[in-house]
């Protein structure tokens, strides 16, 4: 069963790569994704996320530590169901402007990731597969940056379409065949003006029509041929050549910031598989979150996070170390993450997050379980990009003192984590280091 | 970098009332639209937008529009589409051009060309 699971996860990851990943357009904007699904089981070398937009679908992998010797346990992939159905009420200057409305349909991501865990009950290795649906409320506004960047892209935009304007006009302008439809059309016109019902005038018209379309497509696939001698043409063409140049070399520079105030929220739930089966699956976790905050030109950013969680024991060890069943447990976690994006690579960041248990005094007394205690965590992270999808992250700090996997309190963890992302482009200002 | 063209016959009424277009780019793509109406170039447009006076019904007639609209691909989409709409005229005339981007694209055009008879 958990071949069978693995094959399924790997089969649907590479077809759907390969089906849906649109990765022939050279912009940088995909960044290393943060994924709720990770968030939420745990993976993710930071509790808090930053921001960022969406694609439309991408798929990650992460492999902490053991010198990145072994096969990665851990992988998610995320849809933007927006774009996924086309997107097609989507307008430019949606991403330019900040409305929650449109934010959140066009961020809402829906994503699934799987990891390993051990069963504190006999050490077993099991799945957990994790759910989280989050959207941004209000995303940051664009930089001068950008607004400098797309008055360009726009102005050679126009250099571009007037040549293929200049093109079709010369064309056409000389060509015999095509200006005969184009006077066959006027003296319709004086017809169907008397008779605007006459169907056959009609017909007629929308026959001529397509010749011209027809005409107009093949002198413009003449003109395009290498070996044309028209000093004009070639004029226009070069004209033409100047202008995507440059265009081209526009659209590759656009990894632009997103900056200001910035909230986001997200929903996500983990199903435990504990002898790797479906049929004995159970909800162990429910998770909502809210992170906000505020993202400077210069690079530093504070986030806070609040969040709440139920964890759902179906088989917990109590004091006595004999099993009981069906212990509940909540936790409100409170936080704030500072970092600083030292350079275009290297993002440094510091996170701390206090807990607070939520849990019935009487059930856990009943059943021999001592009270969890209200905890902290606080972590270093230097992350550095080593790829256009890749990121290095270095973590440093005390995790959560969790008694119920009876690690020492004062747990130090430091960990490598390498987090690789595949998937299309994205609008723009992502960031999520 | 592809290139579709689309032409397109108005019928003009015998009347001075305005004829207007409206060019509308879909899938969230950055754009520009240029016009060289009887060879001359009109002010470009950037994105989407709404009724563009050209002229009027007796004023247009035998006249020809080359309407391109050079669209690149910004959005995490390879559906691409642009409407073009124009009012006024006999009939309202609404013409969708659509051009997936593909291989390598970054920027396609959309090209019309207006017949006004």
């Amino acid at each position: 069963m958990k071949k069978l699971v693995l094959s399924a996860i790997a089969f649907w990851t590479i077809y759907t790569v390969k089906g849906q990943t649109d990765s022939s357009i050279s912009l940088n904007q995909l960044q290393v994704p943060s994924t709720p699904a990770f968030t939420i089981l745990g993976v993710s070398p930071n509790d808090i996320e930053r921001p960022k937009n969406p694609t439309d679908f991408a798929v990650s992998l992460s492999n902490a530590s053991q010198n990145f010797t072994v096969i990665p346990k851990s992988y998610a992939a995320e849809v933007a169901p927006f774009w996924i159905l086309g997107g097609k009420s989507a307008r430019y200057k949606d991403f330019e402007e900040d409305k929650p409305g449109k934010n959140i349909l066009q961020t809402a991501v829906f994503s699934i990731g799987t990891t390993t865990s051990h069963s504190e009950v006999d050490s077993s290795e099991f799945y957990q597969i994790g759910m989280a649906l989050k959207f941004s409320i209000f995303r940051g506004s664009l930089t001068d940056e950008f607004k400098h960047w797309n008055d360009s892209l726009h102005q050679y935009l126009g250099a571009y379409a007037m040549t293929t304007n200049r093109l079709y006009d010369y064309l056409i302008s000389n060509d015999k065949a095509y200006n005969a439809l184009r006077d066959s059309i006027n003296v319709l016109g004086d017809l169907i003006r008397a008779n605007p019902n006459n169907s056959a005038l009609n017909s007629q018209l929308a026959s001529l029509t397509n010749r011209m379309t027809d005409r107009s497509a093949a002198l413009y696939q003449q003109a395009n041929d290498p070996g044309t001698k028209d000093s004009t043409i070639n004029q226009i063409k070069a004209d033409a050549k100047t202008s995507l140049d440059i265009l081209t070399h526009l659209v590759a520079q656009t990894d632009f910031k997103r900056i200001g105030w910035k909230w986001d929220f997200a929903l996500g739930m983990v199903l435990d598989y504990p002898d790797q089966t479906f049929e004995n699956a159970y909800l162990s976790k429910l998770a909502a979150w809210t992170t906000f905050g505020y993202e400077s030109e210069k690079g530093w950013s504070v986030l806070g996070l609040v969040r709440g969680t139920g964890d759902f024991f179906h088989q917990k060890l109590n004091d006595n170390n004999v099993l009981v069943n069906d212990i509940n447990i909540g936790e409100i976690d409170y936080g704030l993450r500072i970092y600083d994006d030292v350079t275009p690579k290297l993002t440094l960041s510091v996170e701390a997050i206090w807990r607070k248990p939520i849990y019935s005094k009487s059930k856990l007394s009943d059943n021999n379980i001592s009270a969890p205690q209200a905890t902290n965590r606080y972590v270093f992270t230097a992350s550095y990009k080593v790829g256009k999808n890749q990121n290095l992250a270095f973590t440093y700090g005390k995790n959560f003192d969790n008694s119920f996997i009876k690690k020492s309190p004062g747990d130090m963890i430091a960990a490598l984590s390498l987090i690789m992302g595949f998937g299309s482009t994205r609008p723009f200002g992502g960031s999520s280091n | 970098m592809a290139n579709k063209v689309t032409n397109v016959t108005i019928i003009t009424s015998n009347t001075n009332d305005p004829i207007t277009l409206s060019v509308d780019i879909l899938y969230g793509h950055a754009a520009t639209t240029t016009f060289l109406l009887n060879h001359i170039a009109l002010p470009p447009k950037q994105d989407s937008f709404s009724d563009m006076l050209l002229g009027t019904n007796n004023g247009l007639r035998h006249n020809t529009l080359i309407v391109t609209t050079a669209v690149a691909k910004k959005a995490p989409t390879t559906n691409c589409e642009v409407d073009y709409t124009i009012d006024g005229a006999l009939a309202q005339s609404v013409t969708q051009s659509i051009l997936p981007f593909n291989g390598t694209d970054t920027v396609n055009t959309h090209t019309i060309i207006y017949s006004f008879i």
